[in-house]
């Protein structure tokens, strides 16, 4: 279990315990809040409490008054120190407004923050914010992105003219002409609810700012700190070099920790402007209401098939609800633009049109959340393929056999120009219907309806998008890399530094970048330490999101200590005297190949290296320590197939998820208990999805799920043991042959348990839900309304 | 998400904590506080003096008396669960308080403070309406006993006076003749119920209905009693058709709850109605009854 | 002015502890801000998530929903007691199931899973995973926090045996 594997055996591979483990085990994690700066004061934020309306009048006087407060800032008084920032990225038309720290002058979603008040403690700021006086002239809320298009429609932005934020179409093939040649044609229309990640470690800022030196210093719970650094230089005016982003330990993020929050970015420049460090800590009520939101889509999507079921053409209608704000510096297109391209997904699609558009309302904004539109997208192709299966005759399975990619048919490029170069897509199929079990499904149907159950069974196929390259981003204007750097340094004694660019955070990253490391430079695993966390000395890294942490960081490990190997190697053959060439190094050990006497630790390179270099010629480069730089392909797709078994209880409509099998080609697998991970959390966030979460606003805008009581994320009960098998097809364009993993169970789950309750409800006579989350009302309203069962 | 300030008053006994909640100032009592803190958390509940009735020794038992069983207002949950006597003597309880949300609430959480809470989604009110329980009461008026039928007077609403708190609640034990079952709808386990239902049936050696107690939660705004379902069972040899009946029944005169987050009112009506006729068939198997 | 700080006197980890607060701050706020004891986590303020689950006199509850001044004279358990002397058998089986991501809900589970283990050491799966059920977990899936438990129970029933070592 803990990799006790033959000497010399490579890391890479093994299910070796993870080293971050320890110090969260015992408590002494170190996430923001854990953190405590002298004098610092606690920040409290007034947040509109309306969907939309204009500001008219702020009194903050009785605030100032406690003898508790701080200080408190007003839009206004922010303004001359921090402009905003427009969260446009170059996407054809796009618009943005002007997002500023404080809402100035109006108001665009419940829970946006309008006045920050610091005091010398969290109650004694919130009690402050009590006695802060806004006015507000109310407008009425836009909430239906479609009739949010329509002419006469309230603004989102006046100022934008409009409230469409983007539209496209996308794909590629005559859609016309596939459809006139079809047999058979299949519709469905889909809406997926709002989520939020629900990270259990909120947000949080510990910002302290030296007037002195004029440098800043910002603890910050983020998937992105360089991103941070150099965000919050810009919007100060400071040097990069002057500010200071740190990152230790970090409780979820979930994508959703990779932007310049507001009210983050309300509390920085608020310590520029106060004599001591200022920390706010969200809660959980302000997390549900200021966090950014995901998944909010309705879909229109048909598909042309031929009498065999083969797929003839495919088009989709998208509209994505992105609230009130583009957020910086991803913006809010990703999601409805992931949900347009992915779709085609693993099969065989010659022909596709696609129409998206992406619209504001007043609500909280929309971005990208773990697995960025993957999951509409493939829910929507899944349930196309079901019914396509349904109008045909065929089984679930044989309607994607038919389909699914082949090994001849790579390098495939999709209709939405999607590069596939490997995988398993038949492959994992077929794994997955013979993993499903012995073909006693009737026998278990039957034995569920004894119980007053539906059984039902769903597949889903998928691919994902992962490690993508500076296309994704950094094309379209955003400041946001696709490399990653990793500083590999020898200490004398022999052990090894490893200081990552991007910060582990959860995944497990210190963990598997050692293995490469340990691997890489010919070292056990125990004399690999790795930090992270810490602009100020880490070299650049772009954060962890989109998958790609397995790839590009450890692809700059990597690369980081094949150099360090080659130098230590040189001054190897110089003391052994023999030529660079027929040296080998494994376990710390330098020894001549074929001659086992020759036997040098990597010590005593290093203390040669660091003391005595006289020994040396005087040209030998000496430094045992180098950086790595890794940016990976334009992007990898893994892929998969998921299959979820659902029981219905027709006298309820509750669902319960009795099975659950993930055949997953993520390539090279470098520590497979990492990767199981990350799956079964995937999964359980895409169960959450298909049946539990949801942000539900009334019809003014009010959120009615402010608190974990109502947002409903899955518990121990409501998720199964997850059977994970794997298919290692290496990436044949990355460095050490892997794959993304992190998004690919959320990306599927959604897909495969709803799959699973049509095919339930379809055995009970009834039609499907068409709507996520699958609420046990809708159901009972698909079985008709089952009164007594 | 802090409380607003209040003062802290830990009372010895209920005499002294009758005087602390005598106080002009806004009071509230503190037992568990598994409901109320939540609320001061969000600033919904801002009491300006909390009574924390805990250390009252007088509050801290339980005994059966009479086939009632009286629960002192300072007795957890869990403390009641675990009770060997308390699981002899009403296993319909236990088996009430194993549905509320999680052990580590039930562990502070009491009986008495869900009754004084009068969530209408709450698990104990409805059974102590089921049984035809009394809630001990005692006040600046002295000590008073309120019938369950008279106690939930609203959504969160409880028939307290001013600086009056609830000291026992008095459940009546179902006699060993007597079928009982209890269940709810959540979308998680241990979430507040979209419906639920408390049943009691008692049969006579020919098989017929000769008692019965049906109490509903989750579905309107305070527990609620179903006269309807009572009724159809009352006197009836009970096979499926009276059980059909009687849950078809239930809900009639029950104002069920409009549309709201987690269900819309007619997923309260079907899924109520379908719980009934579960709940009331599990208890006729408990009673001795042959059917379902 | 209502909400002076009081005195309370308590027992955490062993330790007596005396501290002066007002009454409105809640036990996880106290161990944290007033003990530095940061590893019971604070996730939701209202008791659903489990992340600042202690050990109160013997019972697992939400340090967020006790206000400091009700646990006066009462004997706190909060992660930081935990194996003092190396892991704990509880600690040690979350290390080797790999039923740790990010960390922030594990301090909550352990003390839910101690208190469970103390009830008794004969779970099944099912039973165990309705136990935690009060704990949630944003990034594992829960499955290996099962599995720790389940071998950490096994160690405890058999010293010895396999899943001892």
């Amino acid at each position: 279990m803990t990799g006790d594997a033959a000497a010399g055996a490579p890391y890479v591979g093994r299910r070796v315990r993870r080293s971050e483990d320890p110090t969260l085990l015992v408590g002494r994690g170190r996430f923001v809040d854990d953190v405590t700066e002298r004098r610092q004061a606690h920040v409290a934020f007034v947040r509109s409490p309306i969907a939309s309306g204009r500001i008219t009048h702020v009194d903050t006087a009785a605030a100032l008054a406690s003898p508790e407060v701080v200080a408190v800032f007003t839009a206004e008084d922010l303004a001359p120190y921090c402009g905003g920032w427009r969260g446009l990225l170059a996407w054809p038309g796009m618009v943005a407004g002007l997002q500023t720290p404080l809402a100035a002058g109006v108001v665009r979603h419940v829970g946006e923050p309008v006045v920050l008040v610091a005091a010398t403690s969290r109650a004694a700021a919130e009690d402050a914010a009590e006695l802060v006086v806004v006015d507000y002239d109310e407008l009425p809320p836009v909430l239906d992105p479609v009739a949010a298009l329509a002419d006469g429609s309230p603004l989102v932005h006046e100022e934008l003219g409009t409230n469409l934020c983007f539209g496209s179409p996308f794909g590629s093939g005559d859609v016309d002409a596939a459809f006139a040649a079809a047999d058979r044609v299949v519709e469905v229309t889909v809406q997926t609810g709002r989520h939020t990640a629900v990270a259990l470690e909120m947000r949080g800022v510990l910002a302290s700012f030296d007037r002195q030196e004029r440098t800043l210093t910002v603890r910050v719970s983020t998937q992105a700190p360089q991103m941070l650094q150099t965000l919050y230089a810009r919007e100060l005016g400071l040097p990069e070099n002057s500010v200071r982003v740190l990152t230790e330990h970090v409780g979820g993020a979930f994508g959703m920790k990779a932007f310049v929050y507001p009210d983050e970015m309300a509390v920085v420049t608020a310590a520029t402007l106060v004599d001591r460090p200022l920390k706010w800590t969200q809660d959980r009520y302000e997390a549900l209401q200021s966090d950014t939101q995901a998944r909010d889509e309705r879909v229109t999507a048909s598909l042309a098939l031929a009498a065999d079921g083969r797929i003839l053409g495919l088009r989709s209608d998208v509209v994505s609800d992105a609230g009130a704000w583009s957020m910086y510096p991803r913006g809010c297109v990703t999601e409805g633009v992931q949900v347009a391209t992915i779709m085609p997904g693993p099969y065989r699609v010659p022909a596709y049109a696609a129409d998206l558009r992406v619209v504001y309302t007043n609500k909280t904004p929309l971005a990208v959340y773990r697995a960025v539109g993957h999951p509409p997208a493939i829910l929507v192709m899944e349930l196309l393929m079901d019914e396509a299966a349904r109008a045909l005759g065929l089984p679930a399975d044989e309607i994607r056999r038919r389909n699914l990619l082949r090994p001849d048919d790579l390098p495939y490029t999709s209709a939405t120009g999607n590069v596939y170069d490997s995988g398993s897509h038949l492959e994992s199929l077929e794994q997955a219907v013979v993993g499903l079990g012995p073909d006693d499904l009737a026998a278990r149907r039957e034995e569920a309806a004894g119980r007053g159950c539906l059984l039902g069974v769903g597949y889903a196929a998928f691919v994902e998008l992962s490690a993508p390259g500076a296309m994704f981003y950094g094309a379209k204007g955003a400041p946001i890399t696709a490399h990653d750097q990793v500083e590999v340094t020898v200490q004398p004694d022999g052990s090894v530094t490893v200081v990552l660019g991007t910060p582990g955070q959860g995944q497990g990253l210190h963990t598997t970048a050692a293995q490469v490391v340990a691997d890489s430079l010919g070292v056990r695993l125990e004399d690999v330490r790795v930090l992270s966390g810490d602009t100020a000395v880490a070299p650049h890294g772009s954060g962890v999101w989109a998958s790609r942490s397995a790839v590009v960081s450890a692809g700059a490990a990597s690369a980081a200590a094949v150099e360090v190997r080659r130098r230590l190697l040189l001054l190897a053959a110089h003391m052994l005297e023999a030529d660079p060439a027929d040296l080998e190094m494994t376990e710390g050990q330098v020894g001549v190949r074929g001659i086992p006497s020759t036997r040098l630790p990597v010590r005593d390179i290093a203390q040669v290296a660091y003391w005595r270099t006289h020994q040396l010629p005087p040209q030998m480069e000496v430094g045992l320590g180098a950086v790595g730089s890794y940016s990976g392909p334009p992007y990898t797709f893994n892929n998969g197939t998921h299959v979820a078994v659902v029981e219905v209880e027709r006298a309820t409509g509750l669902v319960r998820v009795v099975d659950y099998l993930v055949v997953e080609d993520c390539g090279v697998l470098i520590n497979p208990g990492i990767v199981d991970g990350q799956i079964r959390g995937g999964v359980t966030q895409g169960l959450g999805g298909a049946l539990l979460e949801h942000v539900i606003h009334d019809e003014i805008g009010q959120p009615q799920t402010s608190t974990m009581l109502d947002y409903l994320v899955p518990t121990t009960v409501d998720v199964p043991d997850i059977r994970i098998e794997h298919i290692e097809t290496p990436a044949p364009s990355t460095s050490l042959g892997t794959k993304g993993v992190g998004e690919a169970g959320t990306a599927g789950a959604p897909a495969a348990i709803h799959c699973a309750v049509n095919d339930a409800l379809a055995h009970g006579g009834a039609a499907g839900v068409w709507r996520q989350p699958i609420r046990p009302a809708d159901v009972l309203e698909a079985l008709g309304g089952a009164a007594t069962a | 998400m802090r409380s607003a300030a209040f003062d802290y008053v830990r009372a010895g006994s209920v005499a002294e904590a009758l005087v602390a909640l005598a106080d002009d100032r806004e009071t509230r009592v503190l037992a568990g506080g598994q409901s109320l803190v939540p609320m001061m958390a969000l600033r919904l509940a801002r009491p300006e003096v909390l009574v924390d009735i805990t250390r009252c020794p007088e509050l801290q038992s339980c005994s059966l008396e009479e086939s009632v069983l009286r629960i002192g207002a300072a007795v957890p949950d869990a403390v009641l669960e675990r009770d060997p006597d308390i699981r002899a003597a009403h296993p319909l309880l236990v088996r009430t308080l194993s549905l509320i949300a999680h052990e580590e609430i039930r562990a502070r959480g009491t009986l008495c403070g869900s009754l004084a809470h009068a969530d209408p989604a709450a698990e104990l009110p409805a059974l102590l309406l089921a049984t035809d329980g009394e809630v001990e009461v005692d006040g600046p008026g002295g000590p008073r006993r309120v019938p369950a039928a008279e106690f939930f007077d609203g959504p969160f609403t409880a028939a307290l006076d001013d600086g009056e708190m609830v000291v026992a609640a008095r459940l009546p034990v179902p006699g060993p003749a007597v079928g009982w079952a209890v269940d709810e709808i959540a979308r998680r386990p241990g979430d507040f119920a979209l419906a639920g239902a408390v049943c009691t049936v008692e049969l006579d050696s020919s098989g017929r209905c000769s008692g019965v107690g049906v109490a509903l939660f989750g579905v309107s705004s305070t527990p609620v009693r179903s006269r309807g379902a009572e009724e159809v069972l009352m006197g009836q040899q009970v096979d499926e058709a009276v059980l059909d009946a009687a849950a078809a029944a239930s809900l009639d005169g029950v104002d069920v709850l409009g549309d709201e987050v987690h269900a819309p009112a007619a997923y309260r009506r079907d899924a109520g109605r379908a719980l009934v006729r579960r709940t009331l068939a599990a208890a006729v198997r408990s009673a001795g009854g042959g059917t379902a | 002015m209502t909400g002076q700080p009081v005195p309370v006197t308590l027992r955490v980890n062993g330790r007596r502890e005396v501290g002066r607060v007002e009454p409105r701050v809640t036990l996880a706020e106290f161990l944290r801000e007033e003990l530095g004891l940061t590893g019971t986590h604070v996730g939701c303020e209202q008791g659903v998530c489990g992340a600042c689950t202690v050990v109160v006199d013997g019972a697992a509850v939400r340090s967020c929903l006790m206000f400091a001044v009700q646990a006066e004279g009462c004997d706190v358990e909060t992660v930081e007691g935990l194996g003092r002397d190396g892991l704990h058998p509880l600690q040690q089986a979350f290390w080797d199931a790999q039923a740790v991501q990010c960390g922030f809900c594990t301090p909550g589970f352990l003390m839910t899973a101690l208190v469970a283990l103390r009830e008794r050491t004969d779970w099944d799966r099912t039973a165990l995973r309705e136990r935690l059920g009060g704990n949630l977990c944003r990034c594992t899936g829960y499955e290996p926090i099962v599995d720790a438990v389940l071998a950490a129970a096994e160690a405890a029933r058999n010293p010895g045996g396999e899943a001892a070592r």
